[in-house]
C-alpha cells in the first residue's frame, strides 16, 4: 500500500511538471491535438499507479514523450499557417447576415439546438440579430452582432457605415491571407499600395487587420523572438 | 522557445537512455549466458566444488541483473526467472536432470526480455 502511495505522489509531481511544460495554452480551451494528449496522459498515468509490477519509468517515459511532442508540434505549427490548419482545422462561418449556413452545420455535425444554445450563452436570443457566427477550432461559437444590435459606445456613435463587417486578419505572421481580402472585397493591389506607403514588407508584419472601409491596423514583428 | 529546447533535451535523453539500456541489457545477457554455460559444464564435469561455486556466481549475478533490469522491465518476467534461479541449487544437490532444463529456461527468458526491448522483430534464423 505504501508503494502505491509513494508511486502516486511521484507521478503527481511528474504530471504537474508535464502540464507546466505544456504551458498556459494547455490550461485554456483545448485544440484537438492537446485534447488527445490530455486524454492519453490521464490513461497512461493510471497504469503504473495501479499496477506495481509496472516500473515507474514505463509510465513516465510515454507521458514526457507525448508532452514533448505536443510542445514541439505546436512550435512547428506556429511557424506555418498551413500546418496549423491541418493540425487544428480552421474557423467556419455558420451564420452570415442572420442566415444559418445549413450545409456548413451538417458538415460540422452541429444541430440548430447546439448553435442556439451557444448563442444564448452569449446573450443572443434572436438569430436575425447576428451578422456573423463562427465556430472556432476549439468548438466554441463566437457571435458578431449586426451594428444596430451592438451595445452603444462613443466610437460607434461616430460610425457611419451601418453594415460594417468585423475586421479581418489580412497578414498573419508574414503570410498574406487572400481569403480575407476577398471577404472584404479588397484587392491585392490595395494591400501592395498600403505596404508601400507604410514602407514595410509582408514578411516584416506580425499582424495586419483590415476593414471593408479600407481602414487597417498593423503590428510589426519584434526582432529577436 | 525555452520549452521547445527543454522538450528537445528530454526527447534526446530518452533516446540516449533507451539505446544505452539496450547495450547494457545485451551485455548482461551475454554474461548471464556465459555463467549458465560455466555452471552446466561444471555440473557435467562432476566437480562438486566448482559446480557449487558456478551456481553461486550465477545466483549472485542474477540478483544484480534483477536490480538493474527492474528499473525498466515489468517485474513478472523477471520474477519467473528468479524462481528458476532459486531452484538451481536444490536441483543440483538432488542430482536432478531438471537442472539443465531450468538453465535453458533462464537463458530463454533472459533472451526474451532483451528481445522485447528491440524496436523491431528479430530475425528468427539468427536464434
Amino acid at each position: 500500500m505504501l508503494v502505491v502511495f509513494l508511486r502516486t505522489i511521484m507521478l503527481y509531481v511528474v504530471i504537474i511538471f508535464a502540464v507546466r511544460l505544456m504551458g498556459k495554452r494547455q490550461l485554456g480551451e483545448l485544440a484537438p491535438s492537446e485534447l488527445v494528449v490530455t486524454i492519453l496522459i490521464s490513461n497512461i498515468v493510471t497504469l503504473p499507479i495501479e499496477d506495481t509490477a509496472t516500473p515507474m519509468l514505463l509510465g513516465v517515459i510515454p507521458i514526457l514523450t507525448l508532452v514533448c511532442l505536443e510542445v514541439i508540434a505546436s512550435a512547428i505549427t506556429m511557424k506555418s499557417r498551413k500546418l496549423r490548419r491541418i493540425a487544428s482545422g480552421s474557423p467556419k462561418i455558420i451564420i452570415s447576415n442572420g442566415k444559418i449556413n445549413q450545409k456548413q452545420l451538417k458538415e460540422l455535425r452541429f444541430t440548430v439546438d447546439d448553435v442556439l444554445e451557444a448563442l444564448r450563452s452569449q446573450g443572443v436570443f434572436d438569430i436575425e440579430k447576428v451578422q456573423y457566427a463562427i465556430i472556432e477550432t476549439t468548438g466554441a461559437v463566437s457571435a458578431y452582432l449586426k451594428p444596430q444590435e451592438q451595445p452603444l459606445t462613443m466610437a460607434s456613435l461616430e460610425e457611419k457605415d451601418e453594415n460594417s463587417n468585423p475586421p479581418q486578419v489580412v497578414i498573419d505572421d508574414g503570410d498574406v491571407i487572400y481569403k480575407s481580402l476577398e471577404f472584404l472585397s479588397l484587392s491585392e493591389e490595395w494591400l501592395c499600395r498600403v505596404l508601400e506607403s507604410e514602407d514595410k514588407r509582408a514578411c516584416d508584419i506580425f499582424l495586419m487587420t483590415a476593414n471593408a472601409d479600407k481602414s487597417y491596423y498593423i503590428v510589426d514583428k519584434e526582432k529577436g523572438i | 522557445m525555452k520549452r521547445v529546447w527543454i522538450c528537445g533535451l528530454i526527447i534526446a535523453s530518452i533516446l540516449i537512455t533507451s539505446s544505452a539500456w539496450l547495450v547494457v541489457l545485451c551485455n548482461k545477457n551475454e554474461r548471464l549466458s556465459q555463467l549458465i554455460d560455466d555452471a552446466v559444464e561444471s555440473v557435467r564435469s562432476g566437480d562438486s566444488d566448482s559446480a557449487t561455486r558456478a551456481i553461486d556466481d550465477l545466483c549472485k549475478y542474477w540478483e544484480s541483473f534483477y536490480a538493474t533490469a527492474s528499473v525498466f522491465e515489468r517485474s513478472t518476467p523477471l520474477d519467473n526467472v528468479s524462481d528458476s534461479v532459486a531452484k538451481l541449487k536444490s536441483l543440483y544437490e538432488n542430482g536432478s536432470e531438471e537442472f539443465y532444463s531450468e538453465c535453458e529456461t533462464i537463458r530463454c527468458a533472459a533472451d526474451r526480455i532483451f528481445k522485447s526491448n528491440l524496436p523491431f522483430v528479430p530475425d528468427s534464423t539468427s536464434q
